[in-house]
C-alpha cells in the first residue's frame, strides 16, 4: 500500500507546509518516503529516504506513481518536489 | 535526443570571464555567466552544464537522469568554488550543498522534448540547521 497516512504530520507541520494529503511509500523497497502537502494550488511533495540512499542512488519507482497520485486528485502539472 | 541545459545561481558574483571552464580530472565542462554588472549589491553568477541524454516517456528514468546532472553540475560548480578560491585568496568563497545551490533549473536545447525535462529540481535542508554559538558559549 504506497500511501498512507500519518496522523501526527497534519499537527506537527501542517500549518507550516499546507494542508497534508498523506504519505507516499516506495515499492518494492520503502527507498522513498513522500509527504504530501495541497499549498494553494499545487501539490508538494517533501520527499526523503529513509535507508540513507541519495536522489541519485534510488532504484525504486516514484516519480511515475506520485504523478498519477497528483493527476488522480487534480493536481496534473502542479506537483512539486523537494528533495531531502 | 533531448540536450538538457542545467544551471544554478550561486550566492557569489565570481569575476571571472563568461566562458566555459574545464575541471576536475577529467576535465568536465562548465559555463559561466555573469550578470551584465557584478557592482550590483544582488549581483549573483549563474553556472551551467549540458546534459545528452536519449528520450524517454519513463517518469522515473527522467528523473534519475536529471537528478545525476544536477548533482554532476553541483560536483562541477563546487570544483569551480575551490579553485576560485585559491587563486582568488577569498576564504568567504565556500563549497554549496544541494540545498544551498537548489533550485536546478533545466532547459531542453535545441529540439522540443516531451514533458517532464524541464521541471526544476529543489532541494531542501535534511535537517534543523544549528544556531551560531556566542563567543562565551564557544569558550
Amino acid at each position: 500500500m504506497p500511501f498512507q497516512n500519518d496522523a501526527t504530520l497534519e499537527a506537527e507541520v501542517g500549518h507550516f507546509f499546507g494542508d497534508y494529503q498523506g504519505t507516499f511509500f516506495s515499492e518494492p523497497h520503502g527507498q522513498v518516503r513522500a509527504d504530501l502537502f495541497r499549498l494553494g494550488d499545487r501539490l508538494e511533495a517533501h520527499v526523503s529516504f529513509p535507508t540513507g540512499l541519495d536522489a541519485d542512488g534510488v532504484t525504486d519507482r516514484y516519480m511515475s506513481d506520485l504523478s498519477a497520485y497528483a493527476r488522480q486528485k487534480g493536481f496534473e502539472g502542479r506537483l512539486h518536489l523537494i528533495l531531502s | 535526443m533531448p540536450r538538457l541545459a542545467v544551471s544554478v545561481k550561486l550566492p557569489y558574483a565570481l569575476r571571472l570571464r563568461a566562458e566555459s571552464y574545464r575541471v576536475g580530472p577529467l576535465l568536465e565542462l562548465i559555463r559561466v555567466e555573469n550578470p551584465p554588472s557584478l557592482a550590483a549589491a544582488v549581483a549573483r553568477t549563474v553556472v551551467q552544464a549540458e546534459f545528452d541524454h536519449a528520450e524517454t516517456d519513463d517518469a522515473d528514468e527522467k528523473q534519475r537522469l536529471r537528478v545525476r546532472d544536477a548533482e554532476q553540475l553541483l560536483r562541477r560548480t563546487n570544483r569551480l568554488l575551490r579553485w576560485y578560491r585559491a587563486v582568488s585568496r577569498k576564504t568567504d568563497i565556500v563549497e554549496l550543498t544541494r540545498a544551498q545551490a537548489s533550485p536546478f533549473e533545466f532547459q531542453v536545447l535545441g529540439e522540443p522534448a516531451g514533458k517532464g525535462w524541464e521541471d526544476p529540481i529543489n532541494y531542501e535542508a535534511a535537517g534543523p540547521t544549528p544556531a551560531p554559538l556566542s563567543l562565551g558559549e564557544l569558550t
